[in-house]
């Protein structure tokens, strides 16, 4: 059975040793253009590699934008 | 017209602007360039996957630079202090600065900042080595709190966000440029017109913070340039002191004698 995490909300599929770097990489989100959260705990840039998912894990990407 | 500082940035503005809702980046820029804005403010979303922003932090950088301006990070959008903290650890590092717009909302129709969360979120950011800038209530107790907790600049609104109905309670930020004399205070939201922003200047206000009103504006650079205006004319004022209200008239012609004898 596909374990999944989810991804600012929308799942996606797990798989074992699948680091926040490895899973950035994949989603062609090159490093310094978002900051990462999982499960609502900040992860750092250089915490990334040595940070596993699991399942049911929710990661937070965030970018910038325009605001006020 | 004197510098203000800023968690020891000195500005030769006094003029904060944000960046949301321009025509294009063009405009944002040539806005920027016209009312001489030292500060811009930036927000954070959620990415979708590969998707950037179309170059439009990058431009905003780079208007930064040639103004030699500072960016400022919000983190709209929170309702707890815990979002707000993880959002500007996140903040920090996508935009390299330790400056933050704390804004956490308590209400959804009038968009009012919760002061007890803000309390709770300012505490924890300025241990982490943030410096703070609350978007706040004009309540004198929850300014008080905040400097307590760390923060060296305030944020109070004139009106809610967005809404452009000026300065609602002139006694309230009064009262606060009163009792917290020396604290950089910046009018935050609710500003519409170049005369509400010359008008909290008047007031001993050190700075004022506005997008909406410039972003909507029909002509959004004449507008920047204009409140640009404003809001130095409104300081210079307040640094040369206005006269006292008097309740009757009192002649500003010197009469020496009656010219004319009237029997």
């Amino acid at each position: 059975m596909t374990e999944f995490i989810t991804i600012n909300g929308e799942p996606h599929p797990w798989r074992a040793d699948l680091s926040v770097d490895a899973l950035l990489a994949e989603l062609a989100h090159a490093p310094e253009a978002v900051a990462t959260a999982v499960n609502a705990a900040f992860v750092p840039r250089a915490r990334r590699a040595a940070t596993l998912l699991r399942p049911g894990d929710a990661l937070t990407l965030i970018q910038p934008i325009t605001g006020g | 017209m004197s510098e203000l500082t800023l968690y020891g940035r000195t500005l030769t503005s006094r003029f904060l602007l944000g960046t949301a809702g321009y025509p294009s980046p063009e405009v944002l820029r040539q806005a920027v360039l016209a009312g001489g804005a030292q500060v811009l403010t930036v927000g954070l979303k959620r990415s979708l996957a590969g998707a950037g922003d179309n170059g439009v932090v990058t431009a905003i950088r780079a208007t930064l630079a040639e103004v030699g301006g500072h960016l400022l990070p919000n983190t709209a959008g929170c309702r707890t202090a815990m979002e707000a903290v993880i959002l500007a650890q996140m903040a920090r590092e996508l935009y390299g600065t330790n400056w933050i717009k704390l804004e956490i909302i308590g209400d959804e129709h009038t968009l009012q900042p919760d002061p007890f969360e803000l309390v709770n979120a300012a505490a924890q950011l300025v241990k982490d080595g943030f410096a703070v800038f609350p978007y706040c209530t004009d309540d004198l107790v929850t300014c008080r709190r905040l400097l307590d907790v760390g923060c060296e600049v305030l944020m109070p609104w004139a009106a809610p966000i967005g809404s452009g109905q000026g300065l609602l309670n002139p006694f309230a930020l009064r009262t606060l440029r009163e009792r917290l004399p020396g604290v950089p205070l910046i009018v935050d939201a609710g500003i519409g017109a170049p005369s509400h922003a010359a008008q909290a200047m008047e007031l001993g206000f050190d700075g004022v913070l506005l997008n909406s009103a410039v972003a909507q504006a029909g002509d959004p650079v004449r507008m920047s340039a204009a409140f640009g205006q404003a809001i130095a004319a409104g300081r210079l004022g307040f640094e040369a002191g206005v006269m006292a209200r008097q309740d009757m008239a009192v002649a500003s012609t010197p009469v020496g004698g009656q010219p004319f004898l009237i029997p």
